[in-house]
């Protein structure tokens, strides 16, 4: 905390190691959220990037006694938002990645375990498509990076109340979407059995 | 006990007594909606976070260097345009001194009094034009006609500064953001 905070001021009176230490410390929860809120990887990796260089560029802004990761996911929360919405407008989207799949880990100490860790993946990344966007960075805030309600508002510019009925809103969307989910892929599994009555 | 209760304690991750524990329990088996609201959580919980490949720092640290020297580039040719403004500012104030100095004052006050008639001989001609096509229009056009356009002007300009005001509080929201 204390490196941190060193780090920062540092990186705010023009040390470019200072805030190389901060995007090497914050890399992972910012691409993570990234890559769950646009279910890309090559997308994921530009946005993650693009929010660190937005972060530098508005450094001399950031009021130091606000939490620098929320202040940091707050920024990449609203640029997937907006490509998120911008998406939506575009004829093409590159969200389309139907075909867009990961080869199981030959190498891995437990190929398959690897293999249904990488399901759960693919089954998640899914049901958080359904969301909507603002939702859906409701809901890896508070999942991935352990945000607090308060903390996702300050994030999300919203109010405390507005984010606990989103949270809400998007578990019961993706209850519903896993109990649909569920219950058809029980039904395809036993094709030879006759329907029950 | 109806489905509504166990719902919300799902939602809202309340601690239970070890008795409401033992009626959740019971709950689970037989709805199908709250079994599947803790399958998500439990499966929302233990996802893991994706790490980005190997080298995002260095990544990082070229596309800092590509952006640092395309805005050295964009501040060179922002000083050069300026220069190039400054110059030119320069010549033509030159050149308006030097015609000034070279002609006589009678001639000068001439100039400055045709340019001042002119200028309000056009106003003066605008106005006439307008409040004569104002009258046409006047009757022409019934009463109840020019209070809607003018209700509806409104609306427009009250809509317009509303959007307007909207959109640059949003804006400066995100910034502090």
């Amino acid at each position: 905390m204390t490196d941190e905070i060193a780090w920062i001021e540092q990186a705010q009176n023009g040390s470019d190691e200072a805030f190389t230490q901060l995007v090497e410390t914050y890399q992972n929860p910012v691409y993570n959220l990234c890559y769950r809120m646009l279910g890309e990887p090559e997308a994921a990796e530009d946005a993650a990037q693009e929010t660190f260089f937005k972060a530098y560029r508005n450094l001399a802004r950031y009021d130091i006694k606000r939490s620098f990761p929320t202040w940091l996911l707050s920024i990449a929360a609203h640029h997937c938002i907006d490509r998120l919405r911008r998406r939506k407008y575009t004829a093409f989207s590159i969200d389309d990645d139907e075909n867009h799949f990961e080869l199981p880990d030959g190498n891995a100490p437990d190929p398959e375990k690897e293999t249904y860790r990488r399901e759960v993946q693919a089954q998640m990344q899914t049901l958080l498509k359904s969301l909507d966007s603002t939702d859906r960075a409701a809901v890896v805030l508070r999942y991935w990076n352990d945000c607090s309600e308060v903390e996702i508002a300050q994030a999300l510019s919203l109010t405390v109340p507005a984010v606990k009925s989103r949270l809400h809103r998007a578990r019961r969307a993706l209850a519903k979407l896993w109990e649909e989910e569920t219950t058809h892929s029980q039904v395809e599994r036993r094709p030879y059995e006759s329907p029950a009555f | 006990m109806n489905h509504r209760p166990f719902e919300d304690w799902l939602l809202e991750n309340q601690p239970l007594t070890p008795e409401q524990n033992q009626e959740l329990k019971a709950h689970l088996k037989t709805c199908t909606t709250c079994k599947a609201l803790t399958e998500v959580d439990l499966l929302l919980r233990s996802s893991q976070m994706v790490a980005p490949r190997a080298g995002f720092t260095q990544r990082f640290q070229l596309r800092m260097a590509a952006e640092k020297q395309l805005l050295r580039k964009r501040q060179l040719w922002g000083i050069a345009l300026l220069g190039l403004i400054t110059v030119l500012s320069i010549g033509v104030l030159a050149v308006q001194l030097v015609t000034f100095w070279l002609n006589s004052p009678a001639e000068i006050f001439v100039t400055w009094v045709t340019w001042w008639v002119t200028l309000v001989s056009s106003i003066r001609t605008l106005g006439t034009v307008g409040l004569v096509l104002l009258r046409i229009a006047a009757g022409i056009i019934p009463l109840p006609l020019w209070l809607g356009m003018a209700g509806g002007s409104f609306l427009l300009v009250l809509v317009w500064v509303s959007s307007l005001w909207k959109l640059s509080y949003s804006t400066s929201i995100r910034r502090l953001a």
